[in-house]
């Protein structure tokens, strides 16, 4: 008999609707009976979360998409299950709701413990089936977790950088947790090894509170001083050594960077900045840089390694890496025994040293505002760090591996974050605009594949990935920072052939890598050994 | 450990990885007399020159693993280098006065770090960032000898 009672005032709704809108488009249909409350989306997924943080809400839409009104009564929003505890929920929605109508719950994550944590959405109301019911899904990042960001980078700058990862440090003065700053935008990099800091960017966030301890070339009291040299131009700067926090994790004594720091006397060594007078490119500035410093998590434990410990001259010529500085004389090149050089800081952590997991979302458009994501230290040692399917490849001393594309292979090929597209020769089209003529320009979306294989093993992957015009993504989709189908040459003019087949950061887009350090054993029947990459 | 540090100085002169001494140009566009003398600066381990139909090679290696190639045409022109070395080559010295667009195009705008290529009628040049360390080509277009193919400098 119930049902019959709700009859009269459904049909006067739809009498009603139907008048005001012209009989188009309702909901209901004639012969459904009562109020429905329908949630969608049905399920909640939330991204890794870290532990103890509080996720951006996700919204779960309450429609009534019945013909009667919807009674929600007090306190009609729960949340059950098992970890119900880590969600909230907050809503705009009454105490009841016209047919048609809808309304928002805000659910936010704050996971108080690792692994996957579920719960469900609960809204009670007059509908038949009440509850109406949302599984929510999360997982927590472990202690292990750093999370970056791919943004337009830091100010100051001359343009909004493309396709760069960025985390944020706390650089601290040694033997102080409070004499500290934290500095964002350290751009995360897998083709280098080491942690660097802008000087002016250390100074710009943190006053004079930070005061880093200069590192001195062995046996003398003299500072010591590195030279970073790119393809585009230098950096310069003393090795310092700091407290640092990454992520949760702190490390004392680190030795780093301290990019645009000045040595006394006699300025840059010329085989650092110059050739016969010419000065190189000076990138020791955060504007010309496009980042606040670098993280650098390769597969190796140091910048420079076994060369730069050489003793030898005749055999090992030392320009370019390491300089001791006097206060009142010219620096001079020479060697730096491996622990005491820049370190990759994961290699240093007590737990969670043997490689890291960089870990980026897939973007389905051509362009996004901004990725969030994380590096997770270690690999198999948590539960956010298992390698589950991926595949392993050995890396060759060097750090290659290879990558045979259309008839030509390229043996000197990388897997790098710190680059920001996919860079490679091919008969794509070079783009004519100065800005970007780095890029490639195809006149319509172009599908690649390439075939990855280990340099120490016989594992091969075929990458299939996608090439838009940079024309179109700067310009249509240009106030964005992440760009999946953004790739250039190595070599600028398709006459000329690289070795190197540059996976940069678009590869890592919703493909988790694996990296895992020089001499750490790869997991049991991985047949790898560090240097190695998983994917 | 002071003096022992400081006495690496002399040995280095000119010395950049491979690089070329300042003072001894084997640049694009220069002569070959340059590139013997440079063999006399590098702490090469081995030194080759191939003789090839329309060029000669002249290849370079030292004892951390470092390799510069200097293409030079019969008349005694080097036309174009690749490098693979461990530091950054000496670009004023492997590329002569065509190092000068180089830098301008380096100055002129946020380039990237990893991966370096212009291409002009005058230079043609690529530059990787490896995980450690550098590889690159150089060559003129117009210095190619008869029949040689840029694809086939490696």
């Amino acid at each position: 008999m119930m049902p019959r009672q709700f009859l009269a005032p459904v049909a006067l709704v739809l009498a009603l609707a139907l008048g005001g809108c012209g009989g188009g488009g309702g909901s209901s249909t004639p012969g459904s009976t009562g109020p429905i409350a329908t949630l969608s989306p049905a399920s909640l997924s939330f991204p890794m979360q870290l532990l103890a943080t509080t996720s951006a809400a996700r919204t779960v839409s309450l429609q009534n998409t019945g013909n009667a009104t919807l009674t929600l009564p007090a306190s009609a929003i729960t949340l059950t299950g098992a970890d119900a505890a880590d969600y909230a929920a907050t809503t705009d929605c009454g105490t009841s709701l016209a047919a048609g109508a809808s309304c928002s719950i805000n659910v936010k994550f704050t996971p108080g413990a690792g692994g996957t944590r579920t719960a469900t959405l609960n809204v009670a109301s007059n509908a038949p089936g009440s509850p109406a019911t949302a599984a929510i899904t999360g997982a927590a990042a472990g202690d292990n977790a750093l999370p970056v960001t791919i943004d337009l980078g830091p100010t100051p700058q001359s343009t909004p950088t493309a396709n760069i990862i960025y985390a944020s440090v706390k650089f601290c003065t040694p033997g102080s947790t409070t004499a500290c700053a934290v500095v964002d935008h350290i751009q995360v990099d897998t083709g280098s090894y080491g942690l660097r800091v802008f000087k002016s960017a250390l100074t710009a966030i943190g006053g004079s509170s930070v005061v880093p301890q200069l590192a001195q070339a062995a046996g003398t009291s003299d500072p010591l001083f590195e030279c970073v040299q790119y393809a585009d131009g230098y950096t310069w700067g003393s090795v310092a050594v700091v407290d640092v926090q990454i992520g949760t994790r702190w490390l004392t004594n680190l030795r780093i960077q301290l990019t645009g720091d000045t040595n006394a006397t006699g300025g840059v060594p010329g085989d650092c900045s110059s050739h016969a007078g010419k000065q190189l490119k000076n990138e020791n500035q955060v504007s010309s840089f496009g980042a606040n410093g670098i993280l650098g998590i390769g597969n190796f434990l140091q910048d420079c390694g076994f060369y730069c410990a050489q003793t030898n001259p005749a055999l090992y010529p030392q320009s370019g890496n390491y300089y001791q500085c006097p206060a009142a004389a010219s620096c001079t090149a020479g060697p730096v025994a491996l622990g005491l050089q820049v370190q990759n800081p994961i290699s240093q952590m007590a737990t969670d040293n043997n490689g890291a997991l960089v870990s980026l979302p897939a973007i389905s458009g051509k362009g996004a505002a901004t990725a969030s994501g994380f590096v997770f230290f270690g690999i198999n040692t948590q539960p956010d760090n298992t390698v589950g399917a991926a595949k392993w490849f050995g890396l060759d001393s060097s750090g290659y591996l290879s990558t045979a594309f259309g008839s030509t292979t390229f043996p000197q090929s990388i897997v790098d974050s710190g680059s920001n597209a996919y860079f490679f020769d091919s008969t794509l089209t070079t783009c004519t605009n100065a800005n970007y003529s780095w890029a490639y320009c195809p006149s319509a979306s172009t599908g690649e594949s390439a075939v990855i294989s280990g340099a120490t093993n016989s594992a091969t992957a075929t990458i299939n990935f996608t090439v838009d015009s940079a024309d179109t993504l700067f310009t249509t989709y240009g106030n964005d920072a992440v760009y999946p189908n953004l790739a250039g040459p190595a070599s600028g003019v398709g006459s000329v052939f690289s070795n190197t087949f540059d996976w940069g950061l678009p590869f890592f887009l919703g493909r988790p890598v694996y990296v895992l350090f020089e001499a750490q054993p790869g997991p049991s029947g991985s047949g790898v050994t560090g240097p190695a990459l998983a994917f | 450990m002071l003096n022992e540090f400081r006495g690496l100085t002399a040995a280095l002169a000119g010395v950049a990885g491979l690089a070329l001494a300042p003072a001894a140009h084997a640049g694009l566009g220069e002569g070959v007399a340059s590139v013997a003398r440079d063999h006399a600066t590098l702490h090469a381990r081995a030194t080759n020159v191939v003789p090839m139909q329309a060029y000669d090679l002249h290849e370079m290696t030292s004892q951390d693993g470092s390799r510069v190639r200097e293409y030079v045409t019969r008349a005694g022109t080097v036309f174009a280098v690749t490098f693979n070395t461990r530091t950054m080559p000496d670009l004023k010295a492997l590329l002569g006065d065509r190092y000068a667009e180089y830098v301008a195009v380096t100055n002129a705008r946020r380039t990237n770090h990893k991966v370096f290529a212009i291409s002009t009628p005058s230079l043609v040049l690529q530059i990787v960032k490896l995980p450690r360390g550098f590889s690159g080509s150089a060559h003129v277009p117009t210095l190619l000898p008869e029949g040689f193919s840029s694809r086939d400098l490696r």
